[in-house]
Parts: C-alpha cells; structure tokens; sequence
C-alpha cells in the first residue's frame, strides 16, 4: 500500500502545473488579493486578533457581537475610502488600535459590552478607510471586498480561538501575554519602530 | 482490505488530479435548449450583486428557522414565476438598489431567530422578484428563450437553496451556539459586502 501511496505522490508532483491563481486578475485575483491584504499587514493583523481575544474575554454575548461588529463598521470605513471621504490620521489610529486593544486584553479589562463595541468600531472606521482607499485598484473590486471581509473576519476567529486557552488551567496567564505582545506591536506601529 | 482500499483510493486520487475535463457538456447541434438552460443557471451565480442577495437570503431563512426554507418555497416559487415572467413591466432594478436589498437582508440574517414570521418571508419573495428584475436587464417581454428563463429561475432557486440547505443541515447535526453564531457572523459578512458593494457603485467601480 505505501508503495501505492508513494507512487501516487511521485506522479502528482511530477505532473504538476504552475498555479496561476495568484496572477491578479479576474473574479479569483480579486478574490485572493482581498484575502490576502488583511493578512499581509501585521497593523491589521495584530488588532483583528485582539478583537477576537477581547471578545473571548469577555464571553457572551461580547464573544459575537465584537466579531459581528468589526467587518461591518469597516466595510462603513471603506466605503468612506472608496468614494474618497478623507478621515484624519488613519494610519494612525491602525497603529494605535494595536495598542489600545492589547492593552485592553493584557489588563483584562471587562468593559461594559456597548463601551467595548464603540471602541472597536471607532477603530474598525481606521482598518476599513485604509482598506477602501486601496480597492478600487483590485483587478475585481467586488470579489477584492468579498475576500477582505472574509479574510478579517477570519482572523477574528483565530482571536476567539486563541481565547479559547482561558478555560485551560493558567490559560489567563498566555492570553494576556498575547495582548501584551499586541500592545507592543502597536506601540512599535504607533512610534514608526516598525 | 482496509489497506487494499486505502491502497486504490490512493490510486483513484491521483488520477483524479490529473483528470483532463470533462467533455459531457460540450454540445454539438441539437442540444441548444440544453445549452441556454445551463446559461441560464450561471447568470444569478455569475451577476455577483444578485448572488450576494440570493445567498443572503437563503442564510437569513435557516438562521430564522431551522425549516425555514421550506416556509418559504411557495413564496419563492411565485416570485420566481412573476420576476422572470413579468419582469420587463416593472421598472428596472439598480444595482445599487440590490446592494441595500443586500444589507437589509444581512442585517436581518444576524438578529434573525427574534424576527416575526412576516418578515423573512416578505423578504425572501422581495429579494427573488428584485434579483429576477435585475437579471432580466433591458430585455422586453418575450426576448429571452424560454429554457434561458427557466436557467435563469432554477439558478436563483438553488442560490437560496443551497446555503439555506447547508445551514438547515448543520442545524439538523447540533444546535451549538458556535454554529449559530458562525452563522450570523456569515449573515454580517453579507452586510458589510453589500455597503462595499454600494460604495463601488457610486464610484462607478462596478
């Protein structure tokens, strides 16, 4: 059998073709590019996983309404961004929504849920307006927008996962250790070190 | 037998990779009806603003019920019937106008088990008339073959059947509250597309 398998893998590799889905164009490059932004900056990054963190912190019904209210306040930023309505210092309130949010899931901070979702909206505007301003050069805006709030709200999942160490014992301890590791990341941002 | 299987599996695998595609429905003469029905199924998967209202919708009738789709059908039937049948005499739909249908329809999807039962059902019928009016385009009365149409229907069908489906089927698997909130977390993605989708119009994008 493993004969079988080893052969079978020899000659998918052998056979196998360039993938071209990452060329940029059409409904896929669009798609990909989207999925792929969010990921690529590590400001977007950290603070879409503090979110989830924060959320799982915070349980229910904090757990869902913060992920819910992320994508949706940051696809009103990028609108803003795509029909070119300026906000003041975008990148840096990026920079300091790392930091903010770090800090709020390193101190445990168990804010009332209404305070908790203003904050992350407020900064969800930031995330979206930098996002929208970028769209419209997307090989396929519409597909681009479907795999940028896919892709974050992904990664508010990784949060939410990673928030799920709090029911291990010391669990605490590693979570807050990751915010901390946010809010330096942020303040790194905020200061230009990074 | 276990590793026999495994074995040809393995097998079977590899040469599914290198499949060449398939020729089924590569029509010759005589199989034009055929043709213009699998044309037809494309256009609401393909026209992405009706997509999002049509998937939209279908989330929105198992996250309110779990047989919601099925409370829904004669609705979604009829208005199937009245947007691609009578669609060019009722003025014609924007996108932009799809892309609000869109929000309000996600919106709806994330508070949808607290909704009354008027509501996601007036709302999947809006949204199957309004997407069979876009889709229908600048065509008058008559233009389009029929087995187009009837694509045209049975694709926007399966478009709310098919994430409907999948919601109602998890739902039939477990109840957990991770699994509604996925749900409704999907139903918010449908949201906040739609006010991308919106701004692109406006800008003239798409």
């Amino acid at each position: 059998m493993l004969k079988i398998i080893r052969l079978s893998v020899l000659v998918l590799l052998a056979a196998s073709m360039p993938v071209l889905a990452h060329e940029g164009t059409g409904l896929s490059g669009g798609f990909l590019s989207g999925l792929k932004h969010p990921v690529l900056g590590p400001d977007h990054v950290v603070a879409m996983v503090a979110v989830g963190l924060w959320g799982a912190i915070l349980g229910a019904p904090a757990i869902w309404v913060l992920p819910l209210t992320f994508p949706l306040v940051m696809a009103f930023g990028g609108a803003l961004g795509v029909l070119g309505v300026p906000i003041p210092a975008v990148e840096t309130g990026i920079a300091a929504s790392g930091l903010v949010l770090g800090l709020m899931v390193a101190l445990w901070v168990r804010a009332p849920l209404w305070i908790a979702a203003v904050i992350v909206g407020i900064f969800a505007i930031f995330h979206g307006h930098a996002h929208g301003t970028e769209l419209p050069n997307a090989a396929n805006a519409f597909a681009y927008a479907i795999g940028f709030v896919i892709s974050t709200g992904l990664l508010h999942m990784v949060g939410i996962g990673l928030g799920a160490l709090n029911k291990l014992p010391k669990g605490n301890l590693a979570i807050r250790g990751a915010g901390g590791l946010i809010a330096l990341a942020g303040a790194a941002f905020l200061t230009g070190i990074a | 037998m276990i590793r026999r299987h495994v074995g040809a599996a393995a097998a079977v695998c590899s040469a599914a990779f290198h499949g060449n595609p398939a020729k089924a429905h590569a029509f010759q003469a005589g199989q034009q009806g055929y043709e213009l029905f699998v044309q037809g199924v494309a256009q609401p998967w393909l026209a992405l603003p009706t997509a999002l209202v049509l998937v939209g919708t279908g989330l929105l009738l198992s996250i309110w019920r779990e047989e919601g789709m099925l409370a829904a059908w004669p609705v979604v039937a009829i208005c199937a019937v009245l947007g691609f049948g009578l669609g060019p005499l009722a003025p014609p739909v924007s996108a932009l106008g799809l892309a609000g249908i869109a929000l309000a329809i996600g919106g709806m999807g994330i508070i949808a088990p607290r909704l009354p039962s008027l509501v996601p059902l007036f709302a999947a019928g809006a949204s199957m008339l309004l997407s069979a009016r876009y889709l229908m385009e600048d065509h008058p009365l008559g233009d389009l073959p029929l087995p187009f149409l009837f694509g045209m229907a049975g694709g926007a069908l399966s478009a709310i059947a098919l994430p409907a489906g999948v919601v109602q089927a998890s739902r039939m698997l477990t109840e957990a509250d991770w699994l509604m909130i996925f749900w409704r977390a999907l139903a918010s993605w449908v949201a906040a597309i739609a006010v991308l989708m919106g701004a692109f119009v406006l800008r003239g994008v798409i």
